[in-house]
């Protein structure tokens, strides 16, 4: 289990790569794949589902109770959209609670980044959204649509002006 | 039997039709037997495949790449329209074959490859060379041309009896010409525009012509080749003699006097 400095230490430089990848896009990905900064030791950090919360040490006092909590959870969730950006929905948000974030060392990093890359190209929608695809089927109707008249068109012509 | 291949530009080469039973001295080529409902009943499904194919290579699912428009469909028809009314114009009554460009064409022909086909032709490829090196774009698109050839074209074109249908040709091009450029679309649009010429006058014809045909009807054990030469004496091989079907094809480089070959 990680001291709770360390999950701070590394929740900081996450952000911007975990509010990134709430999109689904190639982009994205790209952004929410670059190495996590590395842990102090060799020990791997663990955010819990329940139970144990990471205490954010640096928090201003004075701050109410529920203030800190929402903001625990606003972290624990950015960590999520994080670590499971393979199991994204169509809208980017996750979908799923695994919690484990490894350190950025060696093999260990690499083989994790390549699980969430191979997961993610597994499951991203060929199609970014249903519009998309709808809007696709109909070009290839509008397609076929004109391509039939102009047979139909052509055949027509060509026989009546032949005779 | 009157026997007429026509040749006629197209933005980047020859695209040929070529039919059996089409009568020169008629003002607009065509098949006299082909039915739209053949056409429904036989070829509806590759048709369909091949829809497939250019709307995916040539990216007519991108929005800046619609086809429902009048310009679009107008230059279609015009295409498809002239393709059928070259057999005014006698000196394009040759196919594009060694045999043919060797021993048998006109010296208008060649003026008229020399002096529009060809420049035409260089400037489409050119203005799409440009855009392509300009967009960073020339391997993926080189990558793209050599594995649709690859594919669709490779297999077949060693073969003698091969022939490369406008309507085919108009397929393989026009979904190359898959940029949102002026050109690119007119290139696309007259391309398309052969290949309903084709399918709607002529029908979809196999590539490899009777070969093909006797392949399939060999398969399924309908008939043989001997039967189709008593039958309908059917210049439809590639090589063949007016009474038997030569061993091998001729030689293009003499120009052999008594073989039909196109």
């Amino acid at each position: 289990m990680a001291s709770a400095s360390s999950a701070e230490e590394l929740s900081e430089p996450l952000l911007p790569q975990i509010e990134a990848a709430g999109n689904d896009s190639a982009d994205n990905l790209e952004r929410s794949t670059t190495p996590v900064p590395q842990l102090q030791g060799t020990e791997e950090a663990v955010v819990p589902d329940d139970g144990d919360r990471p205490s954010l040490e640096g928090v201003e006092e004075g701050r109410g109770q529920q203030q800190q909590q929402q903001q625990q959870q606003q972290q624990r969730r950015r960590w999520r959209g994080r670590v499971e950006l393979g199991a994204s929905n169509g809208a980017g948000e996750p979908t799923t609670t695994t919690t484990t974030i490894r350190p950025n060392t060696g093999p260990c990093w690499l083989v994790c980044e390549l699980f969430y890359l191979t997961h993610y190209l597994l499951h991203r929608p060929i199609f970014s959204d249903p519009e998309t695809s709808l809007r696709t089927q109909i070009r290839f109707l509008k397609f076929l649509v004109v391509t039939v008249l102009g047979i139909v068109t052509t055949h027509m012509m060509v026989v009546t002006l032949a005779r | 039997m009157e026997f007429c291949i026509s040749s006629h530009p197209s933005f980047f080469h020859f695209m040929i039709s070529t039919s059996r039973h089409s009568n020169l001295n008629q003002k607009w080529e065509h098949r006299q037997s082909l039915a739209l409902q053949d056409i429904w009943l036989y070829e509806s499904n590759q048709i369909m495949l091949d829809l497939i194919v250019f709307f995916s290579v040539g990216r007519l699912y991108s929005q800046q790449r619609s086809v429902d428009h009048v310009l679009w469909m107008l230059l279609v028809m015009l295409s498809s329209m002239y393709t059928s009314i070259l057999p005014k114009f006698q000196w394009l009554q040759h196919s594009v074959t060694l045999y043919e460009m060797h021993c048998t064409w006109p010296w208008q022909l060649w003026v008229f490859v020399a002096g529009f086909v060809l420049p035409v032709c260089s400037i489409t490829l050119v203005l799409h060379s440009i855009h392509a090196y300009k967009q960073n774009d020339l391997t993926r698109k080189l990558v793209e041309i050599a594995l649709t050839l690859a594919m669709l074209l490779a297999p077949q074109v060693m073969n003698p009896n091969f022939e490369f249908h406008h309507y085919y040709a108009g397929l393989i091009v026009g979904m190359h010409a898959n940029y949102d450029t002026w050109f690119s679309r007119a290139t696309m649009a007259w391309c398309w525009g052969q290949y309903i010429n084709g399918i709607a006058v002529w029908g979809r014809d196999p590539i490899l012509k009777c070969a093909y045909a006797q392949y399939i009807s060999e398969r399924q054990g309908c008939t043989t080749l001997t039967e189709w030469m008593k039958d309908g004496q059917d210049l439809c091989w590639a090589y063949q003699d007016s009474s038997a079907v030569m061993a091998v094809p001729p030689d293009w480089r003499h120009c052999p006097k008594t073989t039909r070959y196109y």
